[in-house]
C-alpha cells in the first residue's frame, strides 16, 4: 500500500469513528439529538435522514472505492452542521464546551484530506481535479 | 426561425455561473426564515459554487471548464460514456474497427456452437474492391476433402519434424499480455481441438504448459525465458526449454505487425510479481523489448543465428516478421541460399495485426498489409527458387474461414489468428488490453476481473471455434472443387484491380 493511501486510511478511520456513533445515536433517538433536532424544527424526519446519511458515510469510509464519495458527503453534512451552529444552535451546545464544534472541524479537515488524496477517484469530476 | 431555436451555450453558462451562488444564498435565507430543511439545498449549491469557483479560477488544465464552469462538465460526462453508447446503440453492424459487430458475431456464434447462417443478403459492400473466393461449377464431395496436414522441418530432415493437423494456429499471446485463466482457457481449448498454439514472448510459458497442448515457443527480441542479462541467447536455457515434450517448434520474432521495427511492450500496470519473475524484468516500469535481436545485425549474422537456434534446440525453427522492404528480404533469402540454411517456416505478420499495447503511430502507419505483402514474399521466394525450402504462415485479422482461405490461396501454408481466439473466449472489443482493466478479464491481472473467466466453459468455446473453422474450411474447399488445401492457388480468388499478385 502506498504512503498516501495509508494516510488516507488514517483519516478515513477518524471520520468513521466520529460519524458512526453520532449517526447511530440519531437513529436510536438519543435524547440529546432529539433536543437538537427539535430546536432545528426537523424532529423526527430530519434526524432520521441525517442519521442514515452519517451512518452511510461512516461505512463508506471503510472502503477503498467509496471513501472519496464519502468524503464529499461528509463535507456536505458538516456544512449543514456549521449552518445549524451559526444560525440556530450557537457555538456551545448543551453545555459541552464546544465539543460538538471541535468534532465537526476534525471531520471537515479529515475529509478534506481524504478528498485531496483520492480526488481522482471521484466519478466524472475526478479526472479534472489536477 | 432557426436562430430563435438555437441555444446560446455561452449565455447559458454565464447564467448558471451567476445563478449557482445566488441560489445558495436564496436557499440559505429560506432555511433561516422558513424551514431548516431548505438547508439541504443550501449545502448542495454551496458545494457546487465551490466546485465552479475551482473550475473557473484555480485549475488551469482545461480551458473549457475555465471559461464556462460547471456547465462544460456535461461535455466531459457525455464524452466519457461515448464509446459504450456508440458500441451498444449507435454504431451500425458494419462500422466498428478493427472488427465490426457482424465479424465478432460470427466468431461468438461459432464459439457457442450456434447456427451462424444469415438472411437476406451480404452486409458487405459487395461491389467494392474486396477479394472474393472463386467457387467451382463442379464442387467436390466434402467427404472427399483431405484432412489438413503440414509437416515442419521435413525439408532438412529435422529429427523432430512436427506435423500439424489444423490449418489455423493460435497466434502469439503471452502470459502478461493475457491473464492466467485466459491463457489456460485457450491452451486447454487448443488441446481439446488439436490446435497448435504460440506462446508469445512472455518468458517461461508456465500457464501454456499447464494444459498440455502443442506449443510453438516464441523468442522475442528480449528473449524472455532464454536470455542472458544483455538480451543475448542463452543456449543452455533454450536447450532445456526445447527438451520439453510440448514445445514442438521455436519461433524467432523479428517484428510484429502491430508495431514493426519496435520491440514488444508490456505496460507497467500489467507487471505482477509473477510476471516480473517469469520474464526476469523489474516491476514498476514498462518493459520495452529491444527493437532487434542483438545477434542479428545483418543478413549473414541473422542466418547464422537461425542455424544456431536450429542446432541448439533440435526443433523446427521459424521466423516471424512484418514485411517492410523487398530488397532486405531478398538479401536475407540470398544469404540463406549462400549458407544453405533456411528457417523451417516464415511467418508474415500483416500491418493490421493486433497487440496488447503499441504506440499509435506504429499501429496505424507502419508495416505492409498482409494481402499486399504475401504475393511479394511468394514472388521473391519463387524467383530465388526456394519456395519449397520453407513453409509460409501468415497473420493479420484472419478470423474467419473465408479470409483464411484467401490468404492460403495467395500462398500461405497455414494461418495464425490471435484475436479470433480472443473473441471466442469472450472478448467484447473494449480496447482496454493495455490498461489492465479488461472488463471480461482476458487481459487483466486484477483478480476481480479475471475471475470472470471459467476455464472449463471458455476452453470449450475456444475448441468449438477451432473445430468450426476447420469445418468451414472443408465446406469452402469443396465449394471450390478442391480436395485439399495444397491445391489452392491465386487463381482461386477474384482480385479486383489494385492488388499485386
Amino acid at each position: 500500500m502506498s504512503k498516501k493511501r495509508v494516510i488516507s486510511w488514517i483519516f478515513q478511520l477518524i471520520v468513521a469513528s466520529v460519524l458512526l456513533p453520532i449517526g447511530w445515536g440519531k437513529l436510536i433517538a438519543n435524547p440529546g439529538s432529539v433536543t437538537l433536532f427539535t430546536q432545528l424544527g426537523m424532529e423526527p424526519s430530519g434526524r432520521i435522514i441525517i442519521g442514515v446519511l452519517e451512518v452511510l458515510v461512516g461505512l463508506f469510509m471503510l472502503s477503498n472505492t467509496l471513501s472519496a464519495i464519502g468524503a464529499i458527503l461528509a463535507n456536505a453534512i458538516m456544512l449543514g452542521a456549521i449552518i445549524a451552529h451559526c444560525t440556530v444552535l450557537g457555538f456551545e451546545f448543551q453545555g459541552d464546551g464546544g465539543k460538538h464544534v471541535l468534532l465537526l472541524t476534525l471531520v471537515i479537515l479529515s475529509s478534506l484530506a481524504i478528498l485531496g488524496i483520492r480526488r481522482k477517484q471521484l466519478p466524472f469530476f475526478g479526472k479534472h481535479l489536477d | 426561425m432557426a436562430s430563435q431555436l438555437t441555444i446560446n451555450l455561452e449565455k447559458l453558462s454565464r447564467i448558471s455561473n451567476t445563478a449557482i451562488p445566488l441560489l445558495a444564498i436564496l436557499f440559505g435565507i429560506l432555511g433561516y426564515y422558513v424551514s431548516f430543511y431548505y438547508h439541504f439545498l443550501t449545502v448542495a449549491f454551496c458545494m457546487l459554487s465551490a466546485l465552479n469557483f475551482f473550475y473557473r479560477h484555480i485549475q488551469k488544465s482545461h480551458a473549457l471548464l475555465r471559461n464556462f464552469g460547471i456547465l462544460a462538465q456535461i461535455r466531459y460526462i457525455l464524452e466519457s460514456v461515448g464509446p459504450e453508447f456508440r458500441q451498444y446503440l449507435y454504431s451500425s453492424d458494419t462500422e466498428e474497427k478493427p472488427f465490426n459487430r457482424i465479424e465478432r458475431g460470427e466468431v461468438y456464434k461459432k464459439a457457442k456452437g450456434m447456427d451462424s447462417t444469415m438472411a437476406f443478403g451480404s452486409q458487405h459492400d459487395y461491389d467494392s474492391d474486396e477479394i472474393k473466393l472463386r467457387h467451382s461449377m463442379f464442387p467436390m464431395d466434402s467427404n472427399k476433402v483431405e484432412k489438413f496436414s503440414l509437416t515442419f522441418g521435413e525439408e532438412r530432415s529435422c529429427k523432430n519434424a512436427f506435423t500439424m493437423h489444423k490449418p489455423v494456429i493460435v497466434s502469439a499471446m503471452s502470459y502478461g499480455a493475457l491473464s492466467s485463466p485466459a491463457v489456460r482457457s485457450i491452451a486447454r481449448g487448443a488441446r481439446l481441438s488439436g490446435t497448435l498454439m504460440n506462446t508469445g514472448e512472455g518468458g517461461w510459458p508456465k500457464y501454456h504448459l499447464m494444459e498440455n497442448c502443442d506449443l510453438i515457443f516464441q523468442m522475442g527480441t528480449a528473449k524472455f525465458g532464454v536470455r542472458n542479462e544483455d538480451s543475448s541467447l542463452n543456449d543452455e536455457k533454450l536447450e532445456k526449454l526445447a527438451s520439453l515434450d510440448q514445445i514442438k517448434m521455436i519461433e524467432i520474432k523479428f517484428s510484429q505487425g502491430a508495431k514493426p521495427g519496435k520491440g514488444g511492450l508490456l505496460p507497467k500496470e500489467k507487471i505482477t510479481e509473477e510476471i516480473s519473475h517469469l520474464r526476469g524484468v523489474p516491476m514498476g516500469r514498462d518493459v520495452v523489448s529491444p527493437a532487434y535481436h542483438i545477434e542479428c545485425i545483418n543478413p549473414e549474422e541473422t542466418v547464422k543465428f537461425i542455424r544456431r537456434v536450429q542446432e541448439v534446440s533440435g526443433l523446427p525453427v521459424g521466423i516471424k516478421f512484418c514485411f517492410g522492404r523487398e530488397i532486405e528480404f531478398r538479401k536475407l533469402i540470398i544469404c540463406m541460399k549462400n549458407q544453405n540454411t533456411f528457417p523451417d517456416y516464415i511467418s508474415i505478420d500483416g500491418g493490421e495485426g493486433g497487440t496488447g499495447a503499441a504506440p499509435k503511430p506504429f499501429m496505424d502507419d507502419v508495416g505492409m498489409p498482409l494481402f499486399k505483402a504475401l504475393p511479394i514474399v511468394i514472388g521473391i521466394l519463387a524467383q530465388e527458387g526456394v519456395r519449397d525450402k520453407v513453409k509460409l504462415l501468415c497473420a493479420g485479422k484472419l478470423i474467419n474461414a473465408g479470409k483464411q482461405l484467401m490468404a492460403m490461396s495467395l500462398g500461405a501454408d497455414a494461418v495464425y489468428t490471435a484475436r479470433g481466439f480472443l473473441l471466442a473466449l469472450g472478448c467484447i472489443q473494449a480496447l482496454q488490453c493495455n490498461n489492465n482493466t479488461c472488463p471480461v478479464g482476458i487481459t487483466s491481472h486484477l483478480e476481480h476481473l479475471s475471475r470472470g473467466i471459467d476455464i472449463d466453459k471458455k476452453s470449450q468455446r475456444v475448441a468449438n471455434y477451432a473445430n468450426h473453422l476447420e469445418h468451414d474450411h472443408i465446406e469452402l474447399l469443396s465449394a471450390m472443387g478442391m480436395s485439399s488445401h495444397r491445391e489452392l492457388t491465386p487463381g482461386n480468388i477474384y482480385i479486383p484491380q489494385g492488388f499485386l499478385v
